[in-house]
């Protein structure tokens, strides 16, 4: 029975896990190199199963098995192929995703892959910092449209456009307006609030969304680490990212910009469903990759 | 559960075989997946209907077309002619997988106008859901879909889709069939273009042809991106009844 082969890398699926439970498909490259290069895991995001939204893991797993990198894209517990494990009434959802992503981690080291990297989209991104923020064995992260903090300045970007609008004014004045309310909305729902409570977001539940102050010491701990990040955001979620720097200026008293690099796709959509900015988000991150952990960076 | 690889070494397909939990087994099902987007929205839904065959004691195996999921192949390599080869190679791996006598073909969508046209020699039974029979129905619908239809190769709902892909898919006819299941039964949740006609076709050539319309989700062409995980707990009951 074969597996994916290429000249340059081959494929493998497998069955794996505390229960057997989880399914993915290990990626390993045919070249063995001195010093085994950062293996990538693809952590499913929402309900979409390892392949991807669109195939995109499977088209950036592919990208960077060609240039010599390991990676396993994989299905957590009740997600695609995967089943439930036996603990899954033991722990939160949480938990059990987060034992289901050292599950995948160990099998990968297992395999003989060297520092390890964890990649997602949405809740898949957020998986993935919560994962290199308490295993020190994660050198770094990439982070597609995961859970982020709003400014002013966003709401400034957001609302603005409308504010100058004389429909927008005339529809404010004849009580039409959505905007309006909306802000007005924004604005009173921010009162009762202390600043570190998180602003909504789609893909962490209000209970296990990390306040303020908790992400940013989560970052903090980070950059002392010296791990290193890549954040890729979309135009996809404008309710929750509108302009290129927000992130940075989300955390201002931190060195987050020395550590962690950023990519803004404003024409791409959530889930990268054009081709454009696929190969835009495969050129970033082999770009990024290459830098941190390409051969020569580990030289 | 058993993810696996199998095929030809160059161009292997990625499949997952489930077991039947009843033990030895005489009857195999091969599912036929949808193509783009709606296979990866229908994914649950076919793992589901896998799982719930394997309980009712056949043997099951899932697959992924070249270019397509985890199979090899960049998604501009697969095409609906490649796809028909699939179809006959994995019937053929099923077989020899589970050593069964019997082959019921399933298919959602272009799975399973592909199921048909791929003419797999004794196959006692073809399960169309809401299948895929008048292509320029079809090509039209992708049209409207495309995001630029002017253009050469059309991005239909996150995949590229070349003027060859598409020129393969209008000419499949499933007037040319030669070799014809005994048995064909379809399960159709929406108004199916050309459905008469096949009805027609089928039962000229003596074959019985069977139709059930359930009102249920449409699970292929969901729209809310966060709501994949439905499944249309109805259709699956009656392709389980069918199939076993």
């Amino acid at each position: 029975m074969g597996n994916v082969t290429e000249e340059a890398f081959s494929e493998r699926a497998m069955a794996f896990g505390r229960s057997q439970h989880l399914v993915g498909v290990l990626s390993m490259p045919a070249a063995v190199a001195a010093v085994s290069p950062p293996g990538i895991a693809f952590i499913s995001s929402g309900i979409i199963h390892r392949v991807g939204a669109n195939r995109i893991y499977v088209r950036l797993a592919r990208a960077l098995a060609r240039r010599g990198s390991a990676s396993l894209r994989f299905d957590l517990s009740g997600i695609g192929d995967s089943s439930q494990p036996d603990d899954q009434l033991e722990v939160s959802r949480a938990e059990l995703e987060q034992r289901d992503i050292d599950d995948a981690l160990s099998l990968m080291q297992r395999e003989g892959v060297g520092p390890l990297i964890v990649a997602g989209l949405c809740s898949g991104a957020d998986n993935s910092l919560a994962t290199i923020a308490r295993n020190e064995h994660v050198s770094g992260a990439v982070l597609m449209d995961p859970f982020v903090f709003r400014t002013r300045r966003y709401y400034v970007e957001h609302y603005g456009p409308r504010l100058l609008r004389p429909a927008a004014w005339w529809n404010a004045l004849t009580g039409q307006s959505t905007a309006f309310k909306d802000l007005a909305g924004s604005v009173v729902s921010r009162f009762p609030r202390s600043r570190s409570t998180p602003v909504g977001d789609s893909s962490l539940s209000a209970s296990t969304a990390p306040s303020r102050e908790e992400f940013q010491e989560r970052l903090e701990a980070l950059i002392e680490r010296g791990a290193r990040l890549l954040f890729v955001f979309t135009g996809g979620l404008e309710e929750r990212y509108n302009y290129r720097n927000q992130l940075f200026d989300a955390f201002p008293r931190i060195a987050l910009r020395a550590h962690a690099e950023l990519e803004y796709l404003p024409d791409s959509d959530h889930t990268f469903s054009r081709q454009a900015p696929q190969r835009q988000l495969e050129a970033r991150i082999v770009t990024w990759y290459d830098t941190h952990f390409g051969t020569a960076a580990v030289r | 559960m058993k993810p696996h690889f199998f095929g030809h070494a160059s161009r292997p397909l990625f499949g997952i075989h489930t077991p039947s939990a009843t033990g030895l087994s005489q009857t195999g099902v091969l599912i036929c997946p949808p193509m783009g987007q709606e296979a990866l929205r229908a994914y649950r839904s076919l793992r589901l209907l896998a799982d719930q065959l394997a309980a009712e004691g056949v043997e099951v195996l899932r697959f992924d077309y070249f270019g397509t999921g985890d199979s090899a192949g960049d998604v501009r390599d697969g095409r609906p002619s490649v796809w028909l080869e699939n179809v006959r190679t994995a019937s053929q791996h099923l077989r020899e997988l589970a050593a069964v006598r019997r082959l019921v073909l399933v298919g959602l969508r272009l799975g399973g106008t592909l199921a048909l046209l791929a003419e797999v020699p004794a196959t006692s039974r073809v399960i169309l859901w809401d299948p895929i029979l008048d292509s320029r129905d079809f090509i039209a619908e992708l049209s409207r879909d495309a995001v630029d239809p002017g253009a050469e190769e059309w991005e239909v709902r996150g995949f590229p889709m070349s003027e060859t892909f598409r020129g393969e898919i209008a000419s499949m006819d499933l007037g040319t069939i030669r070799r014809t299941p005994p048995d064909i039964r379809i399960v159709i949740s929406q108004e199916l273009a050309g459905l008469v006609a096949f009805q027609a076709a089928m039962e000229a050539r003596r074959v019985r042809v069977e139709t059930d319309r359930i009102d249920a989700l449409r699970v292929w062409i969901a729209d809310d991106a966060f709501g994949l995980g439905a499944v249309p707990a109805v259709v699956l009951r009656r392709i389980v009844e069918w199939a076993t």
